[in-house]
């Protein structure tokens, strides 16, 4: 089924909108919330979790791009999952490794009486990452967006696993340089 | 203080459109050259209640509007569905009511190259749907209402049918004959849907930017490129701000595409083609070949085969990046668009 008529479904409080949901996307969002959660079964609690936040926002969202809004769902319900269980330092997979490769974007001028909101924080983030060339943005969003395992990465783009890490590397340095000019750390 | 879990989830911020391009490549393994087109196949949403398995066709001159029934988990749901007959139209247009009742207002749209939509309200929340899309193959739907009455109209010219469904809505579906566009208009409520659907027309050939795109293109300005003959304008989109960007996009009758990309430099040329060079684009191994487009330093890059990709530059009197991507275009060719490159007043 096409997204706008899952959509459609939704709007309508069809029940249908659910199982059509997992049906197209179930797969998708099974892969986020696996590369975020520690266990099989907590990622399929985020992914159950996701249609019915879904259901709970639509209407009335109306999302332009349907695979992106029930990853985000996915996603936040995973992260707050394993934040909930303290388990980002304890084995989070990828995530722990991310937010390690993250703690030096955010490290240095910090003040520590400034407390960054979340909201103006994600629309820098989406301004920093809609000015990436392309490959550059394909590889930071497969990272810090999906989670995804930097062998994974390569492996999706055809690059090498040394190349894709460089590439990170050079990713982060410039948005260090660009949360301090936004004075966001 | 920010930390990294907190900047973890704020990437919730990056562009739906970005995050499902990157989506589309990892999750599905679809790797493709150029990023994915931007042209999604879109249902449209229909209510239909029809005697199953019946079928009759209205046949335009482009798409055929047919009943049918779609069957899910043992039920029935009857569905009206646009099928493409003949080649689809090379632009989807832009069309909008002619007639919007008194106190009605646009709410709620989106455009999306071979879909779009439009939804007018009142106060008393009041809607009228207005959506069109290309046929690109058979799109069908429906939902959960039972219909009262169907009846046979012709709409501009072009055959169409009307559902009075027991919700209260009325839906009209028809095709813009002479533009094998698939339309459909639903509206609640005490309105003469099929006045409305008969004063649905093309008001232009591409959607006007979001408001974001256009703070950028105030910002960056807008630019052009001389693109060749047959390309039509799908949308322009783009972000304000100090990373700010526009994007256009074209398309030609083959469904090759052809983007305009520009903004402001952000390092030198040497810097921002080094990526390239350095073999990791998707490109894989590119030659890049120094080009001078109107007196400013580029590069053209191709492949071993001779094959034109992209072209970039630097304005420097604008300080302005541009990069031109193309499916189909010769090095001539797209030395030519970007030598055409002018900005708008």
């Amino acid at each position: 089924m096409e997204d706008s008529a899952i959509i459609e479904l939704y709007w309508q409080r069809s029940d249908t909108a659910i199982s059509e949901s997992e049906r197209k996307y179930g797969r998708y969002c099974r892969k986020i919330a696996r590369n975020i959660c520690t266990t099989p079964e907590d990622a399929e609690e985020c992914v159950n979790d996701t249609w019915l936040k879904a259901w709970n926002l639509m209407p009335d969202k109306r999302p332009t791009v349907l695979s992106a809004f029930l990853g985000s769902i996915t996603r936040s319900v995973a992260l707050n999952l394993i934040k909930a269980q303290n388990r980002l330092k304890r084995g989070g997979g990828e995530t722990t490794l991310a937010l390690d490769e993250l703690a030096e974007c955010v490290a240095g001028r910090a003040d520590p009486q400034r407390e960054v909101e979340e909201r103006e924080l994600a629309r820098a983030l989406g301004r920093f990452v809609g000015a990436l060339p392309r490959e550059e943005k394909q590889v930071f969003i497969l990272r810090y967006w999906y989670l995804a395992p930097v062998e994974e990465i390569a492996k999706t783009l055809g690059f090498s696993t040394s190349k894709t890490k460089s590439m990170l590397h050079r990713t982060r340095k410039k948005l260090k340089t660009f949360l301090e000019k936004e004075e966001l750390c | 203080m920010l930390n990294s879990f907190t900047l973890l989830q704020a990437m919730n911020g990056i562009a739906a459109r970005d995050v499902a391009a990157a989506g589309r490549l990892y999750i599905s393994g679809d790797a493709k050259k150029h990023g994915g087109k931007r042209l999604f196949a879109l249902a449209l949403a229909a209510a239909l209640l029809l005697g199953l398995g019946t079928a009759a066709y209205a046949v335009s001159r482009r798409i055929a509007l047919k009943d049918g029934a779609f069957i899910f988990d043992g039920e029935s749901y009857p569905t009206v569905s646009f099928e493409k007959t003949d080649s689809e139209p090379l632009r989807l247009g832009v069309w909008d009511l002619g007639e919007i009742p008194a106190g009605f207002s646009a709410v709620k749209s989106y455009y999306r190259g071979s879909e779009a939509r439009t939804d007018y309200q009142n106060d008393k929340g009041e809607t009228i749907m207005l959506l069109y899309q290309k046929p690109t193959g058979q799109v069908d739907s429906f939902i959960n209402a039972a219909i009262a009455s169907k009846s046979e109209v012709e709409i501009n010219g072009g055959e169409g049918v009307v559902y009075v469904a027991e919700d209260g809505w009325t839906h009209v579906f028809w095709t813009a004959a002479e533009r094998g566009i698939a339309m459909r208009l639903s509206v609640k409520g005490d309105y003469d849907a099929v006045k409305l659907a008969q004063s649905v027309h093309e008001t232009g050939t591409a959607p006007r930017p979001d408001e974001e795109t256009l703070l950028a293109l105030h910002e960056l300005g807008s630019w052009q490129a001389d693109v060749p003959t047959g390309y039509e304008e799908l949308i322009s989109y783009g972000v304000a701000g100090d990373y700010g960007y526009i994007y256009r996009i074209y398309e030609n009758a083959a469904a090759q595409e052809l983007e305009v990309y520009y903004e402001r430099s952000v390092s030198d040329l040497e810097g921002y083609v080094a990526y390239y060079r350095s073999g990791n684009s998707s490109y894989g191994a590119i030659s890049l070949n120094a080009v001078t487009v109107n007196d400013c330093d580029g590069w053209l890059a191709t492949s071993g085969d001779g094959e034109a990709h992209f072209i970039v530059w630097q304005n420097s009197e604008y300080n302005m990046t541009f990069r031109i991507t193309a499916d189909a275009l010769t090095s001539e060719e797209l030395l030519r668009a970007a030598q055409g490159t002018y900005l708008c007043e």
